[in-house]
């Protein structure tokens, strides 16, 4: 039960590191209001970062059977086999980004995390792998890290 | 620093392959002296061990409660009297999260892994499996070793690994996986396909032995997916106590898959092989299966 984890370097001054928690569900992500049909996806949904301060995505959970794929804000895929069948190209969320009871799923990259600017968008496309329709209402995604703040703007 | 010798992930497997008393260990049973010789071309470090039984149709491994067990270092050395595992291991070492060994154990090249194992429960134990988890040690360069460029930038990543059709008793030798031409991808992580018993049709006996390009394997013999890496939605209850209680792994999947240790440096537009192999059988209403696992780690971009 254990998970070692690279270190991430602490900012600067004068910049100062916030732990941050994006959680999107139908509540404040209008795209999933509806629900998406056995085998069907959805096109691209952007997941809006605040523009006070960028943000660096360390890790993630989500809630529900949807497959999913991520893209960070530089359109850069963070899972895709490219298989011929684009059904594939998802990851299921009990191979990638569901947890039972426990922590998170740890995203690790060089430079600190995927960075987002203030204001910034990570993508994400939906899949439903199951034989019967889905409501999109039942799906939270959780981004997890650092919001970097700095009154001289030293992100990124 | 570098270390002084080169590490290589490696999975030692004793089942009924390696002793075929191991298919059936009766209730009240002790097997003694269950051996297998390491293989010739490098020592090997235990870091970890886990132990496994075929799931009964309702998917648990409730036999498993009534298991005690020892093992040994190279020089015969019993490193502790038999031991009930169901209260050694969290579910046994399986789902990704074998048992620590540490100091890890080195057994010479061609030594030999000893256990000793009793059942004192009700049932008889099938397909009783001991895993040892762990890494070879080459001197450098013997071996081919790749690894990150001097300046690289490196960023989260994922494969989803599809399978079609997987066959109720396939045995499907020689499988590719294909890094991406864009940047090298470290393999760190890994997590398995969701397995079920419903409606007479299961799916839960399948395991895999991975290869490096060159077809030189990572493990002796198959290793289920439920031990190598474990699963966010795992469906079997776990045998707890010495009149079991039966509960769901917590706190299992991604969050904490199953490590690779060395991680497997591969460069980009290279391969893996991988051999699949399912034995569920064709009872009930069992059928072909397609499913996905997982590889997880990290693309590397040399600068």
């Amino acid at each position: 039960m254990y998970r070692p984890q690279f270190p991430y370097a602490l900012p600067s001054a004068p910049c100062v590191d916030q732990t941050c928690q994006y959680s999107f569900d139908v509540t404040n992500l209008p795209a999933l209001g509806g629900t998406l049909a056995a085998g069907s996806r959805t096109g691209r949904i952007p997941l809006k970062m605040d523009k006070d301060a960028g943000f660096y995505l360390r890790a993630l959970f989500t809630q529900g059977s949807i497959a999913l794929r991520l893209e960070d804000p530089n359109r850069n895929a963070l899972s895709d086999s490219e298989n011929a069948v684009e059904s594939s190209n998802y990851e299921i969320p009990s191979e990638y980004s569901q947890t039972r009871g426990a922590g998170s799923v740890v995203l690790e990259s060089g430079a600190g995390g995927l960075y987002a600017p203030a204001g910034g968008t990570f993508v994400v496309y939906l899949y439903n792998p199951t034989s019967g329709t889905l409501s999109l209402s039942t799906v939270v995604i959780n981004l997890i890290g650092e919001k970097r703040y700095t009154n001289q703007g030293c992100a990124g | 620093m570098k270390p002084p010798y080169q590490q290589r992930f490696q999975v030692y497997v004793i089942g009924a392959n390696q002793d075929p008393r191991l298919a059936s260990v009766a209730a009240g049973a002790t097997l003694e002296e269950i051996k297998l010789t390491t293989d010739s071309d490098a020592p090997f470090v235990m870091t970890g061990r886990a132990v496994r039984t075929s799931y009964t149709s309702s998917l648990n491994q409730a036999n498993l409660a009534g298991l005690k067990s020892r093992w040994a270092g190279p020089k015969k050395d019993y490193r502790s009297e038999s031991l009930r595992e169901s209260l050694q291991m969290v579910y046994y070492g399986q789902f990704g999260n074998p048992k620590p060994i540490a100091p890890g154990v080195t057994y010479p090249a061609s030594s030999t892994l000893l256990v000793d194992c009793q059942n004192f429960g009700a049932s008889a134990i099938t397909n009783l499996t001991y895993y040892f988890f762990g890494y070879k040690l080459y001197p450098w360069g013997s071996v081919v070793g790749y690894t990150y460029p001097k300046r690289f930038a490196s960023q989260t990543f994922a494969y989803p690994v599809p399978v079609t059709g997987l066959g109720v008793s396939e045995y499907r030798p020689g499988q590719i996986f294909t890094v991406k031409n864009d940047a090298d991808f470290v393999i760190r992580a890994g997590q398995g396909p969701t397995f079920f018993s419903t409606d007479g049709r299961t799916f839960a006996e399948v395991g895999i032995i991975l290869r490096d390009f060159d077809k030189k394997p990572y493990m002796n013999d198959f290793v289920q997916f439920d031990v190598l890496f474990g699963n966010g939605a795992a469906p079997a209850t776990i045998p707890v106590g010495p009149t079991p209680s039966f509960v769901q792994p917590f706190g299992t999947g991604p969050s904490s898959p199953g490590l690779f240790y060395p991680e497997i440096y591969v460069p980009r537009n290279h391969q893996l092989r991988f051999d699949l192999q399912r034995s569920d059988g064709s009872g009930g209403s069992n059928q072909a299966e397609d499913f996905t696992f997982n590889l997880i780690g990290s693309k590397v971009f040399e600068k």
